[in-house]
């Protein structure tokens, strides 16, 4: 029957599967273990079936094939997850290479690069304006003292020029990465203002990069209880597996084969909140979000651990 | 050259019958009980750019600048610039944080481009890539994976601002924790670099402390001092600012507890700070939680 499976991925339907066929492959009681989940094991195993997907839309059909087979075999199975990427702290230094190339960017824009020079090097290579923090007080009148104060304080940048637009707009604008955004931190401030001014930059970030579901909320032990009574994985696995056997079912149908013993309606329990919920944990920006928990849950805990259950 | 704690000792005493309380008066200073960062943060600052401008001798006798003036008022009216009225704090416009501006990394590319180690680098790492389509960093050469923090503080620069990169696919919760971190490592730094430890935040536990030491009274003073050119004893400092406290040294309590008081408050680096601290409860005041163009 596993041999079979696959064939609804090139459009077809094999005739020696059923619904009963595919049904009868899932095992429920192979996942009672999500209840013990960490965070981790829950990134894992969501990025196991988001690799799944991903060969489906890309059309692999081999990998797609051979990585179902595998995930219905053994559907706990720890699978290779690097989280070698996630040991990156999702705050951090900016990078020399980064600076690199972030000027490879800006140099796509002639005329933003332009306003730079000019900002630099001032019209005809004169020393740049704007910048010089000395101000010549000689001439002041005492009338003119507060003024000159403030000249002072102000100390350099006339930044209404296009050379002081923000580089994360100019992210946004084209066709770069969103999820990383850039800032500049006065080290001066007292740590509680540099928080207060962070969380602000993080809240105006979050709206203008666009980046849909952004993870504002951390994961609970709650969340963890939620997906593993609601049996989201199986429901995956089980969806996953009659999309490559080409076979429809119901909701009624896969609601009664994931909560047998359930009195509720077990159809409107799909519609409403596993396929929903399954949906969601499959997006690429919620996986991101779970990925940095998951390292962070193994650099320093924020969530439960197992051993304290 | 002066500074609030430490008068020119060049200069003479001033004459035994000097009397500062013809100059001074404490009771002037009563209601500095109330201030909060704003004020403090604007009292100081003009003060200690006018110290800086009377310890330019030679700026003081070319300038149009009336200084008999500006002393006289300030000791007549010392707490006259409030928040209402000093135009040389514009607290909403400071912020602890923006976003990368594009000059900022123009220049800071021309900077490292004209190195040579790191265009060696970049080719090095532009090969690495060449050979493997996703190397791990750890066989990175070094300089591409450098702060560029560092690389600033290694090549002059002064290390005031930092840039960072932020992952918004983390939660929240993530962010700020892991901000953490990166903030208490580059205070580390800073406090090895040069001794000072940026205040978490000043309290109003600070301020009390600030009022009933009567260090802006005793900051006026050293202005006095410093436009007369003439040392002031620190027993006549005491008795101006404590009339009342009869049964301590209170010369002592000058030294030991007023000047190096004045002294932490002229630095620099506190004045950024308390002006950042200014900044963002002006900022709370005028918006709740304001912050109109952060981003």
């Amino acid at each position: 029957m596993l041999d079979d499976i696959g064939d609804g991925a090139s459009g077809k339907r094999a005739k020696s599967v059923d619904l009963t066929n595919v049904l009868s492959l899932l095992d429920i009681r192979r996942y009672e273990n999500t209840r013990n989940f960490s965070i981790r094991d829950w990134y894992a195993a969501l990025s196991r079936r988001v690799h799944v997907k991903l060969a489906y839309s890309e059309g692999v059909r081999h990998l797609y094939v051979s990585r179902l087979i595998d995930i219905i075999k053994d559907p706990l199975a720890d699978g290779v997850v690097d989280l070698s990427y996630s040991y990156r702290k999702s705050v951090s230094d900016l990078l020399s290479i980064n600076a690199w190339e972030m000027r490879e960017i800006i140099e796509g824009f002639p005329d933003v690069c332009a306003d730079c020079i000019r900002e630099l090097d001032g019209p005809d290579g004169a020393p740049g304006v704007g910048k010089s923090e000395v101000v010549e007080l000689d001439s002041i009148s005492e009338d003119d003292w507060m003024a000159a104060l403030d000249a002072v304080k102000a100390s350099s940048r006339d930044t209404s020029g296009k050379a002081f637009s923000s580089f994360n707009d100019l992210l946004v604008s084209g066709a770069y990465e969103r999820e990383i955004a850039y800032a500049e931190i006065d080290l001066s401030a007292p740590d509680d203002v540099i928080f207060q001014d962070f969380k602000l930059w993080i809240e105006i970030k979050r709206a203008s990069n666009n980046f849909e579901n952004s993870p504002v909320r951390r994961f609970k032990e709650k969340d963890l209880v939620r997906w593993s009574h609601n049996l989201v994985l199986p429901y995956i696995d089980l969806t996953s597996l009659l999309e490559a056997c080409g076979v429809y079912a119901a909701n009624h149908v896969i609601g009664e084969a994931l909560f047998p013993a359930n009195d509720v309606d077990v159809s409107e329990k799909i519609r409403k909140t596993v396929a929903p919920m399954a949906k969601e944990l499959m997006s690429f920006a919620f996986l991101d979000a779970l990925r940095h928990a998951a390292s962070s849950d193994i650099r320093a805990p924020i969530e439960r651990k197992k051993s304290d259950r | 050259m002066t500074s609030v704690s430490q008068p020119d000792q060049s200069w003479p005493k001033v004459p035994r019958n000097f009397e500062l309380s013809k100059f001074f008066n404490v009771e002037r200073y009563a209601v500095a009980e109330s201030f909060g960062a704003l004020q403090w943060s604007a009292q100081l600052t003009f003060r200690f750019l006018l110290i800086r401008l009377l310890s330019r001798g030679e700026f003081v006798a070319n300038s149009n600048v009336d200084f008999n003036y500006l002393v006289a008022q300030i000791l007549d009216d010392p707490l006259k610039r409030t928040d209402q009225s000093v135009p040389e704090l514009r607290p909403r416009e400071w912020r602890s944080l923006w976003d990368v501006d594009l000059e900022s990394i123009f220049h800071s590319y021309r900077n490292i481009s004209s190195d040579e180690r790191v265009v060696a680098a970049m080719s090095e790492l532009e090969s690495i890539y060449d050979s493997s389509p996703s190397p791990d960093i750890s066989e990175w050469p070094i300089l591409p994976r450098t702060s560029f923090y560092k690389y600033g503080l290694d090549h002059g620069r002064l290390g005031r601002e930092a840039m960072i990169s932020v992952d918004l696919g983390a939660t929240d919760e993530r962010i700020l924790l892991d901000m953490k971190d990166w903030l208490a490592a580059k205070r580390q730094m800073m406090f090895e670099r040069d001794g000072y430890k940026v205040p978490t935040r000043f309290s109003d536990a600070d301020f009390d402390k600030w009022h009933r030491s009567r260090v802006l009274g005793y900051i006026d003073i050293m202005i006095l001092s410093a436009h007369l050119k003439a040392k002031i004893p620190l027993h006549m400092i005491g008795e101006a600012l404590f009339p009342m406290d009869r049964n301590i040294d209170v010369a002592e309590r000058v030294r030991k507890v007023v000047k190096p008081l004045a002294s932490f408050l002229g630095d620099s680096r506190t004045l950024d700070a308390l002006e950042g601290q200014a900044a963002a409860e002006s900022r709370e005041i005028h918006s709740g939680m304001g912050g109109d163009d952060a981003g």
